[in-house]
């Protein structure tokens, strides 16, 4: 198994700034898979999620280009700006309304495979319904796996006003997923 | 709530699975990102600060290494007073020799020191500039004065920012340097208000922009830069001495106001900004901001609220802006709430709020909701099922409530209570609960009022009816839907669990198998208090596997367990809990201990691993046991996204068999 390189991010940013091809190909390599996912998991659409990734390397592309574009926190960087593009899209095509599940591997037990599959359905109509900040906080915590800290650089707050909102965001979804009509199982 | 909090979580954690990526799809995105590298040009070096200062034409000396022999002896012809360097000293803008004059001040700048000697060197050049303004209002040159005015701006303005880097830093040369600069802009005024009162056609040239920003610097009337309250991204349009024009808004640049490299026109930038009472002064304006859109950010309280039409502004910290059909309103602040507010620029240097939020307002509305929850809508049982049960009738109801806040304390009371034991209970969520009866062969015919408390919320409206054994009834064990009118057929009940006992603490699956019932996904399932269930998954009709946490604390001993499918109440059989004590005779609660007879449930997980230490793991919010058995593929650093599979030990925690990169 190849050993996963330790990736300095300054040193990546240095270089992609000096307009050097291997930097910016690797940030590109490192990030995009997943930029996709996020994108993804918001949009539930693959051609609008390859579309995201596009246009979310060609602004950092272009401002890099300029001089300009993020001196630290890459990741965070490129996640607003898919983030940004997300809500674009929102804006365009209203919020998704296709479906969103997919077979996940599960155990061969199609019954419950079925229940866990209402749920999740269910899990995200409450996410569609909170304030777009509570549902970026939970997105890239739980969905992305991201640290507070992370969170903090992308959505540009303190990680105070992240561990808030996302206290905020997780007492909304118990609320509307144990009572009303989406009450999960 | 935590079991609600670990089902929200457990269920977010699966929304992480995304379907593959197409592989044509992403290596055709690969090869557009190296495309667009090729097609755009690679970004001009930017030289440092001090160079910038410096004439650009020097930058590639000092970007090559500076040859100093070279230079020097280059310097010492030039500077030797003899020669065209010397006549030079004396050319006018346009006359042939300026250029080598302006030629010598770049390279005094580019070989000097530091930045105080290009500071001193600085104010003798201004002077020669106000000297050569001079010198074409003589000769009536009025056409050329336009290049020494802008090289002066220039000059003094570079002067003004090493003195201002020097005070922030806390450098005393700062002082003198700036009693320097004050006794040469003195001279400079004086002169350049001369040349102005002296010939009316410089009324609206360049001399007199270079004059008014003398007379601002001399007076010290400079802005002083107010802090920030807002920003303002965009495109800058233009820079000046004492204005930067971005998205057509304009900023004064006071002393003090910071640079985060050298603007230019085009470039996007970022304008930390407050608005004094004349227009909006920059305190810094920031080369690494975010490109394209115009946009203002601000927060701060609400001080003025207008109408939704755009006719009446709106203002907050200074700024007014409107607010129209399409501003995005996520909440209705009040004045004196604190907002975080987005706006775009208008023409006529307007702003149109394009989204306005406070944390204020969805506190206070959230406050407000629920208040009037508690205030106005009092508990009540809305349906109890079956309502009626026999004499020496064991049956299990369900009961439903509207309002409620059914929890771990929760008790059913019938009232009057004579006759009827309740034997379990078992709260579903916070407003059903199933409970377990036993209704005495002697209990007294009639209707009891059903009641249930929690702490102080007493829900009550709904009867319970106790007749008399109808002929064919059982008289014990009658598990099921209660004596109604309504029973036909088989009776669904409980036929086994596999298996029918567990530890406190322990979380395990169980196979609960039922005859002649209808198990679907809406069926509850209640072990009884201290148990909780997790999740079920149906594999039939008859068959369902329930996820269950015996609390440390749950009663032990066995309880009746009960599966709900709409009215249909299936019971029949028990569940033991057991402190989980190796002794096996014992029935002192030990509820750390390990038992035996327990067997560890595998689990599988994917997740980030958020931290690595010797003895575990933090995987995806879950801690997981490390041990020499373990099994580590791949190398996964933190960051990483991993499969887990572990051994979920009696006590809940999870010992990992191996882990591996999830790709």
């Amino acid at each position: 198994m190849k050993r996963k390189a330790v990736i300095n991010e300054q040193t990546l940013l240095r270089r992609a700034r000096q307009w050097e091809q291997d930097a910016l190909v690797q940030i590109y390599d490192l990030y995009s898979p997943g930029l996709y996912r996020y994108a993804m998991r918001l949009t539930g659409n693959p051609g609008a999620s390859e579309e995201c990734v596009a246009d979310s390397f060609e602004r950092f592309l272009k401002a890099v280009q300029r001089g300009g574009g993020p001196r630290q926190h890459l990741q965070a960087y490129l996640y607003r700006t898919a983030h940004n593009w997300v809500s674009d899209y929102y804006r365009r095509a209203g919020p998704p309304t296709q479906q969103l599940e997919h077979d996940l591997p599960t155990e061969d037990d199609p019954g419950r495979a079925a229940l866990e599959r209402m749920d999740r359905q269910k899990l995200r109509k409450a996410l569609a319904r909170l304030t777009p900040e509570q549902r970026q906080v939970i997105s890239l915590k739980y969905l992305e796996g991201l640290a507070n800290k992370e969170v903090a650089a992308i959505i540009e707050k303190s990680v105070g006003a992240v561990k808030a909102l996302e206290q905020r965001g997780l007492s909304s979804l118990q609320r509307m997923l144990h009572t009303g009509e989406l009450k999960i199982n | 709530m935590k079991p609600n909090e670990d089902r929200l979580i457990q269920l977010l954690t699966q929304l992480r699975s995304v379907p593959p990526r197409s592989k044509d799809a992403a290596r055709q995105g690969r090869t557009q990102f190296l495309a667009q590298i090729e097609s755009l040009p690679a970004p001009a070096a930017r030289p440092a600060p001090k160079a910038l200062r410096g004439p650009g034409a020097f930058a590639w000396l000092r970007l090559a290494g500076m040859r100093a022999v070279a230079l020097l002896a280059l310097a010492a012809l030039l500077l030797s007073g003899t020669g065209v360097a010397y006549a030079s000293q004396g050319a006018l803008p346009n006359d042939a020799l300026f250029p080598v004059k302006r030629f010598i001040e770049d390279l005094r700048l580019t070989l000097s020191s530091d930045d105080a000697a290009d500071a001193r060197l600085l104010l003798g050049f201004t002077q020669q500039r106000v000297d050569e303004m001079a010198g074409l209002v003589a000769r009536q040159r009025f056409d050329d004065l336009a290049i020494p005015a802008e090289i002066y701006t220039d000059q003094l303005m570079q002067l003004v920012t090493i003195i201002v880097e020097y005070k922030q830093a806390g450098d005393p040369r700062a002082e003198d340097l700036l009693l320097a600069l004050i006794a040469a802009l003195d001279l400079q005024d004086s002169t350049l208000t001369s040349l102005l009162s002296s010939a009316p056609e410089l009324e609206g040239s360049e001399v007199e922009g270079a004059a008014s920003l003398t007379r601002s610097i001399a007076t010290q009337q400079a802005p002083a830069p107010l802090p920030a309250t807002a920003e303002f991204r965009g495109t800058l349009d233009s820079l000046s001495a004492g204005e930067a024009v971005v998205c057509g808004v304009s900023f004064s640049l006071a002393a003090g106001t910071e640079f985060e490299g050298i603007p230019q026109p085009g470039d996007p930038v970022k304008v930390d900004f407050a608005a004094g009472p004349s227009g909006f002064v920059a305190s810094k304006v920031d080369v690494e901001g975010e490109p394209e859109e115009c946009e203002l950010r601000v927060e701060g309280p609400l001080a003025l609220r207008g109408d939704l039409s755009g006719g009446q502004p709106w203002q907050v910290s200074g700024i007014d802006f409107f607010v129209d059909g399409s501003t995005d309103l996520r909440d209705d602040p009040l004045v004196g709430e604190l907002v975080q507010l987005r706006a775009i620029p208008l023409s006529g240097g307007a702003f149109l709020a394009t989204r306005i939020e406070s944390d204020a307002a969805e506190s206070r509305s959230e406050a407000e909701a629920e208040a009037s929850e508690e205030a106005d809508e009092p508990a009540r049982l809305k349906d109890i099922e079956p309502d009626k049960a026999a004499q020496g009738q064991t049956l299990s109801i369900r009961i439903e409530a509207e309002n409620s806040h059914f929890g771990p304390g929760t008790q059913l009371s019938f009232q009057p209570s004579s006759g009827i034991q309740v034997t379990s209970l078992s709260v579903l969520n916070p407003t059903t609960l199933v409970a377990n009866l036993s209704i005495a062969s002697n209990a007294a015919l009639g209707d009891r009022q059903v009641i249930v408390s929690t702490q102080g919320e007493v829900a009550g409206g709904e009867k319970l009816r106790i007749e008399a054994p109808k002929a064919g009834d059982g008289d014990e064990d009658n598990s099921g839907s209660g004596g109604g009118d309504e029973d036909e057929g088989g009776q669904a009940e409980l036929k086994d669990l596999q298996p029918d006992r567990g530890n406190r603490g322990q979380t395990l699956n169980v196979v609960i198998i039922g005859e002649d019932s209808h198990f679907s996904s809406s069926s509850k399932v209640s072990f009884g208090a201290g148990i909780t269930v997790n999740s079920i998954s149906v594999q039939s009709a008859t068959r369902l596997t329930a996820n269950i946490t015996i609390s440390s604390g749950a009663a032990l001993g066995k309880r009746n367990v009960l599966v709900t499918t709409g009215s249909e109440v299936a019971g029949g059989e028990q569940f033991e809990v057991r402190s989980g004590s190796s002794g096996g005779g014992s029935a002192t609660p030990t509820p750390d201990s390990d038992d035996d007879d327990d067997e560890a449930q595998e689990v599988r997980f994917t997740g980030v691993v958020q931290s690595i230490s010797s003895g575990s793991w933090k995987v995806g919010g879950k801690t997981v046991k490390i041990n020499s058995s373990t099994e580590i593929k791949d190398n996964p650093q933190v960051g990483d996204e991993v499969e887990v599979r572990a051994l979920q030990q009696p006590d809940g925690s999870l010992v990992a068999e191996k882990i591996e990169k999830d790709d």
